[in-house]
């Protein structure tokens, strides 16, 4: 752990900066004054400690992934200020993406050096993936990213979890990492995340969950909210083939009512208003469709009953 | 190696063409000095190949292994390992991969005594030349109708797409038991490349796929495509 050696002091000042951000100043708001203004940032508890999070978070996979161009590391800079600006707070990560840990570290720093206050923003998120011991690669990623403490480390598709799970405790417990979580994505190995779920300690789980792929309807997403499991979505978007299917045809007449101005928002508000979903990280490179991404987590999220007519819809078009 | 296999192609890719195409631009311009070192080994590799010298010809094949087992070392040691590893997790196992091929064509090059061409006007020979002009030249600079900039093109022998194509035309040219061994780690380099060009929505899909088919033809067709040895 070198990259944390020489600031143990600093987690307690973040805590404070956290604890006055939008997200939590929100969480003090009534729940229905959040549904009431579209200007409002619909956030929902953490449940193992009630911390509001904004319900659309930032995935980096391929996105962030774009090695040492200058050019592409200032664009994407870009689209993270934009992501704050506009009320978002996670970002997720792993080192499994290439560059993407380094390039997040980049544009974290260059946002600082711009005034960005950051750190009031930020809730970090990335994984270990290792079937070594992890070790080296966890302080690679602290080193990455130029952060003392990590809001949520997660064991990035189970592998070599039972190893990984024990050292994300110790970290937890010596204060450089407040939530844990486990991932899988593209629905592999539900088996195995559901013992997990049933018998570890863990605060989040991350899994593939959109519009044409519900299979964790049945027994995931029911068991997160009997375990008190948060949820993250990746895919939202099943990748960007919601739109190739979509994006020509008009939005139903009906979706301005759910607050929907775009097809992003469309399949990201079906996500997020799953009641067992925290949020959902979609990825993206465009300023644009950041701002379509955000759009999400404001105004109308739609009751299980317009959930049904979305899902009616898109199954009949 | 295992953990390599668990992973789908997707879980592979994870950049986009974008990012692919930068981190050739930003590498060939980072490697300028080492293009005019490229170009005399690329012709000096023709003159062996294309032009009549006084050494017997084991001795031109010999060498020709040598020159590309160069171009193998090179982008296993360089592109591999020093620039696409910071796109690609696996970019250091496909490194090891260019380096024992680069190292088998070296013990190749060593030891081999009877080796020769086939006839440049033969089936094999003419298919071999026109792979050989595909690497070199087709492939590269079909780049440019995929939207690159003229310093992102891949060229030989100094990017994975091209020497995996020259080295399949090699191959194809030469007569001997070893190109049966020397054909391995090319053809899945090929079958790699192509997979990420699909992912990616590359041309280099169609090379890759078509240089495959070319060496399935001929190494199911066999001695068929052969109509002389030159001496």
């Amino acid at each position: 752990m070198k990259a944390n050696d020489a600031s143990i002091a600093l987690p307690a000042r973040r805590r404070f900066l956290k604890a006055v951000s939008v997200p939590a100043l929100l969480a003090l708001l009534p729940s229905s004054a959040l549904a009431a203004s579209d200007k409002t940032l619909i956030t929902k508890p953490i449940p193992s400690t009630g911390e509001q999070l904004p319900v659309i978070g930032m995935g980096t996979w391929i996105t962030f992934n774009v090695g040492s161009n200058t050019e592409a590391r200032n664009a994407r800079t870009e689209v993270l200020k934009t992501f704050f600006d506009l009320g978002g707070s996670m970002v997720d990560s792993s080192p499994m993406y290439g560059s993407a840990e380094e390039v997040m570290g980049y544009a974290l720093k260059r946002l600082k050096s711009q005034g960005v206050a950051t750190e009031k923003s930020l809730f970090s998120t990335t994984k270990v993936w290792t079937r070594a011991d992890g070790e080296a690669q966890i302080a690679d990623s602290y080193r990455l990213w130029g952060v003392d403490e990590f809001d949520l480390y997660q064991i990035h598709n189970l592998l070599n979890w039972q190893d990984h799970l024990a050292r994300l405790q110790q970290l937890k417990q010596a204060g450089k990492i407040r939530y844990i979580g486990i991932t899988t994505s593209h629905g592999r190995r539900h088996e195995d995340l559901e013992q997990i779920m049933k018998t570890q300690p863990i605060d989040f789980i991350q899994l593939t969950y959109n519009l044409r792929h519900r299979e964790v309807e049945k027994r995931l997403l029911p068991l997160a909210q009997e375990k008190g499991i948060a949820v993250i979505v990746n895919r939202p978007l099943d990748g960007g083939r919601l739109f190739d299917q979509f994006a020509h045809k008009p939005l139903p007449a009906w979706a301005g009512e759910i607050d929907c101005a775009n097809w992003a928002q469309f399949f990201l508000k079906f996500v997020v208003s799953h009641p067992a979903v925290t949020c959902a990280i979609p990825a993206t490179s465009q300023i644009a469709h950041m701002k379509e991404n955000m759009g999400a987590a404001r105004g109308q999220l739609p009751d299980p009953a317009v959930r049904a007519k979305m899902l009616k819809f898109i199954q009949n078009s | 190696m295992s953990e390599l296999l668990q992973f789908s192609l997707l879980d592979m890719t994870p950049y986009d063409r974008q990012s692919w195409f930068n981190l050739v631009g930003d590498y060939n311009q980072s490697i300028w000095l080492a293009y005019p070192v490229a170009l005399l080994l690329t012709l000096a590799l023709l003159r062996l190949l294309f032009l009549p010298t006084k050494i017997a010809q084991p001795q031109v094949v010999r060498w020709a292994l040598a020159l590309l087992s160069i171009s193998w070392l090179w982008v296993g040691a360089v592109f591999h390992m020093q620039y696409f590893a910071e796109l690609n997790w696996a970019a250091h196992w496909f490194a090891w991969a260019f380096v024992l091929q680069g190292g088998l064509l070296l013990l190749v090059a060593a030891f081999i005594k009877s080796a020769t061409w086939v006839s440049l006007s033969s089936l094999r020979g003419r298919l071999a030349t026109c792979l050989l002009l595909i690497g070199l030249l087709v492939y590269p600079l079909s780049g440019l109708l995929e939207g690159r900039r003229f310093a992102q093109l891949e060229w030989f022998p100094l990017l994975p797409a091209p020497v995996t194509l020259v080295s399949l035309a090699l191959v194809l040219l030469l007569q001997s038991q070893w190109r049966h061994v020397l054909v391995v780690v090319p053809v899945l380099w090929a079958v790699v490349s192509a997979a990420f060009a699909t992912t990616l929505g590359l041309f280099e899909f169609y090379f890759m796929a078509g240089a495959i088919v070319l060496w399935l033809l001929h190494w199911v067709i066999g001695n068929r495509f052969i109509s002389g040895v030159r001496s």
